[in-house]
């Protein structure tokens, strides 16, 4: 516990996202509460092609305890309008699966997250500093996986625009079709579906009309994992939306992924 | 001749044979393991094994949740000890470190393991010169399989419970090994031993003798075998742990021992 509080408040001193970045066994868009095994570390290259534009996450992972993971993200951004490209916001996270319980051929366990987004990235970001935080919860098995998460985003001022805060939540099933032995290529299936509300945004204190709504989603994915190396890939398609304002419909996100345990 | 024919006759009878030294100390251990349901995750697991001092290698069953050791023979299995504080992990705790620190519950430890049974104050043993620890055993109803085997090599399969200093092998089965490797035997003719009592008392003393691995005594025989270390125990303190003791309600020298050549 003190050592996750350690983390939590360095993370607050030192540095977005909504967390919605896959580790080991976990959903493609929502969260889950899977760690890295103590000292250990991962690199994450996740490319995911979004409403205007794209981003490639560059992430390092490390695991302070069996427990505790802190994981450090910087995108290199690509944004259609206006038409710009380079590093984004640095985020850094933290995740503590403060229960876990093991059982012969599973595991179910419950994680806090926590994050913070820097405006490190300059022209063509956000400008602010966004702090993130949530809940998941999973149980993992042989054949099928069971996911559920609660998250949000407080966003902060930058360029003179206030986002909208973000609340979201999540579940996701897996299912692994063919259960093969240690060193085979294993394959999961993913569903999730994904909500989003999402608050209006501020330009200089004045609330923007056409901003902000309640988007429903349904993700199908994969994650295929050969030992130490996993591959990942999933699309969000919406299903159901209801904007304020004038606004376009939402697009749909696809994220493909490796990962890699040293 | 009398005492020879009856020295044999009780060797035979608690089956005490000389044999090849076989080799001692861990052959195989299986953990169990809580929580494994994916390869990707079962890695950190591999990981943290691999660098366990006296694991060469290992195998990830994952459908069974149990990850096979191959260990180096001259591992111990429990940790060594300076003045009575523990100095170094055994390999036991180390395996269940690595397992912990890779995200997941180790639930069971089954080991194969080859000494020599003895019987000290503390109970059953498995010694194991070769790596010189001692390994207390829990019989759990293998109590016959022991006293057949005690004094002689054996191989013993079990699950280990406890951790640091307090672990014990629970006896799963217990299998003849190679003999004694090499342990040496004497026989002693007492005098004076009146009830069984008087058998424990002197198979206590004789067992409390540096160097001495078992004793086995027969009241209505008058004798008395010794397991020792070889080279390690002069025969005349066994004589003198038996002549100088004493019982309740019987003076001093009541029993007398002689060493059977």
């Amino acid at each position: 516990m003190y050592v996750y509080l350690t983390v939590v408040v360095c993370t607050l001193l030192l540095a977005d996202g909504m967390g919605s970045h896959a580790e080991a066994h976990e959903p493609l868009f929502g969260l889950g509460p899977h760690t890295l095994y103590q000292y250990g570390v991962g690199l994450e290259s996740e490319v995911k092609v979004v409403e205007g534009g794209l981003s490639l996450n560059n992430e390092l992972l490390y695991g302070v305890t069996p427990d505790l993971a802190v994981t450090l993200v910087a995108p290199w951004v690509r944004r259609d309008d206006p038409g710009v490209s380079g590093f984004g916001d640095i985020t850094l996270r933290s995740k503590w699966r403060f229960l876990r319980r093991d059982f012969p051929g599973g595991q179910d366990a419950l994680a806090l997250h926590f994050g913070m987004t820097l405006p490190t990235g300059g022209r063509g970001g956000p400008g602010s500093t966004d702090l993130f935080g949530g809940i998941s919860a999973a149980r993992e098995s042989r054949r099928w996986y069971y996911f559920a998460d609660l998250r949000f985003r407080l966003n902060g001022e930058g360029n003179a625009v206030t986002r909208g805060n973000v609340f979201a939540y999540d579940v996701a099933w897996g299912l692994r079709p063919v259960r093969t032995r240690y060193e085979q290529p294993d394959l999961v299936m993913l569903v999730e579906a994904n909500g989003k509300v999402v608050g209006r945004a501020e330009r200089r204190g004045v609330p923007v009309a056409d901003s902000g709504g309640h988007v429903l989603s349904i993700s199908p994915g994969f994650l295929l994992s050969i030992r130490n190396w996993m591959f990942k890939g999933g699309l969000q398609v919406p299903v159901g939306w209801d904007l304020n304002g004038t606004q376009e419909a939402p697009e749909i996100e696809t994220v493909f992924g490796v990962e890699f345990h040293f | 001749m009398r005492y020879r024919n009856s020295v044999l006759v009780a060797v035979a009878i608690l089956g005490l044979a000389v044999g090849a030294p076989a080799q001692a100390g861990v052959t195989s251990l299986t953990v169990k393991v809580d929580g494994l349901a994916c390869p990707f995750c079962a890695y950190g697991v591999e990981k943290k094994l691999k660098k366990v001092e006296g694991v060469e290698n290992l195998e990830i069953d994952i459908e069974k949740g149990k990850i096979a050791l191959r260990v180096r023979p001259d591992a111990r299995l429990t940790g060594a000890s300076e003045g009575g504080k523990e100095a170094s992990a055994g390999l036991a705790d180390r395996v269940r470190k690595a397992v912990k620190e890779g995200g997941f519950t180790p639930r069971e430890m089954r080991v194969d393991v080859e000494g020599t049974i003895a019987v000290r104050k503390d109970g059953w043993q498995l010694e194991v010169p070769e790596t010189g620890e001692t390994v207390p055993l829990r019989e759990n109803g293998h109590l016959a399989g022991l006293k057949a085997e005690m004094g002689r090599r054996a191989s013993i399969t079990g699950t280990l419970e406890g951790e640091g200093a307090r672990i014990v092998l629970v006896v799963g089965r217990v299998a003849a090994g190679a003999g004694t490797g090499g342990l040496e035997e004497h026989g002693l003719k007492i005098s004076g031993m009146v009830c069984s009592g008087c058998a424990d008392a002197i198979r206590t003393a004789l067992e409390e003798v540096e160097g001495v691995l078992a004793a086995e005594v027969d009241v209505n025989a008058n004798l008395a075998v010794v397991k020792v270390e070889p080279g390690k125990v002069n025969p005349e303190r066994l004589l003198s742990a038996v002549n100088g003791m004493t019982m309740e309600g019987m003076p001093e020298g009541t029993f007398r021992a002689e060493l059977i050549r």
